[in-house]
């Protein structure tokens, strides 16, 4: 191919004819910051609607507030790396994918810093679990919702890793908003239900990543 | 030194003016890189219709994330993620054809009962197409066109209609 070549000079006219204006995206700064607004605002609702009443005596301690702090701040980096991974050239994929799967297992961590209480008889156990799962799904619907468009609407690179991203950021808002609505405080339900469900939004946000989001590349 | 600044301002300038829809400064701007991507691509890609397959390719990806571009920031990372993206991509694809057609080759004996199956593939493979390329693949290989005769016909030119054309054969590659 060379400059002179009829094919680029067709697909040049092709590109440059009737060419239009385009919008550009904000910056992926301020998408953030408008998707940690929505994410806080959520874990705010989580809190106002939840069935944990001792919410604020278990925010003047320490191990409490490490949970919410780790599982925040890994959403907000998940969150980052989503949308800067849709903008070509900002970030190593590769890089990326290992982020994303450490932010998983910390949130899996985060879900084990309970504290060890009565045990519950299996069917409270898996009663009240199956409602944290939805829960954490129900909370992070919206999160995911709106990251998966703001990182739909660039042109992220790679699919599944982005997916990932999301999922994890998403979801794991999800799990803080449960923390703070849900009154058991057991590590074995925490990582079983509280944890575990973030690994599996994410993974799902993973292959609808792998579907959806690498489409604007020519097939 | 000062000359490779400047057209790495030139360029993040000519980018910008193509977001608004400034014709000119986009076709200076993909002139100029052509010589730059088709290097990038040769490196990668020995197989010259490949090699054209995927420059052809990474100047459609760059058109279509053109709003994803920030004119503060330099332009030729944004250009190369793009392009490694896409050479990776088909050779990833290359790979998964190659694959598919050697186990295809593994079974000579075996006849074909009828030829249902071809004709539900074939029929998916050309609603894939657009109006424009199958206006294409319909002229030059149904209808037995030489390009020349062709482009007129589809009101067009030579260079667009081998572009269609190609593209046409891609996608029915695809899927037959």
């Amino acid at each position: 191919v060379t400059l002179d070549d009829p094919m680029h000079r067709a697909a040049v006219e092709e590109l440059t004819d009737g060419l239009a204006p385009v919008r550009r995206l904000w910056s992926p700064w301020v998408r953030l910051a408008l998707w940690i607004a929505l994410a806080l605002g959520t874990v705010a609702l989580a809190a106002a609607v939840g069935l944990r009443h001792d919410l604020r005596p278990q925010l003047d301690r320490p191990p409490y507030l490490l949970t919410l702090a780790v599982l925040l701040a890994g959403a907000g980096l998940a969150a980052t790396l989503a949308l800067l991974g849709a903008v070509p050239g900002r970030i190593r994929s590769r890089r990326a994918r290992g982020i994303a799967t450490g932010l998983l297992l910390l949130a899996i961590t985060a879900a084990l810093l309970g504290e060890p209480g009565a045990t519950p008889s299996t069917r409270v156990f898996v009663t009240t679990g199956l409602r944290c799962l939805v829960c954490v799904g129900a909370f992070g619907l919206l999160p995911w919702v709106t990251l998966f468009w703001a990182v739909a609407r660039a042109a992220p690179l790679d699919g599944p890793t982005s997916g990932l991203c999301i999922g994890a950021a998403a979801f794991l808002v999800g799990a803080a908003a449960v923390r703070v609505a849900c009154p058991l405080d057991d590590p074995l339900h925490l990582a079983l239900w509280h944890g575990m469900p973030v690994a599996l939004w994410a993974t799902g946000s993973m292959v609808a990543g792998g579907a959806w989001l690498a489409r604007w590349l020519p097939e | 030194m000062e000359d490779r600044r400047e057209n790495v301002r030139r360029r993040a300038r000519w980018m910008a003016a193509a977001q608004r829809g400034d014709g000119v400064a986009y076709r200076a701007l993909l002139d100029d890189v052509g010589p730059l991507l088709q290097r990038f691509v040769r490196v990668r890609v020995h197989d010259a219709e490949e090699a054209k397959d995927a420059y052809q390719d990474i100047l459609m990806a760059l058109h279509r994330a053109r709003h994803t571009y920030e004119p503060s920031r330099p332009f030729e990372p944004w250009l190369f993620a793009i392009a490694r993206r896409v050479v990776t991509r088909r050779h990833g694809e290359q790979l998964t054809r190659d694959a598919r057609e050697r186990l295809v080759g593994a079974l000579p004996e075996i006849p074909v009962d009828g030829d249902g199956y071809v004709k539900v593939e074939l029929e998916q493979a050309l609603r894939a197409l657009s109006p424009d390329q199958l206006e294409a693949f319909a002229l030059l290989k149904l209808d037995g066109l030489s390009i020349e005769a062709a482009a007129p016909r589809a009101a067009t030119t030579v260079g667009a209609l081998k572009v269609r054309a190609h593209r046409a054969y891609r996608i029915l590659r695809r899927f037959l």
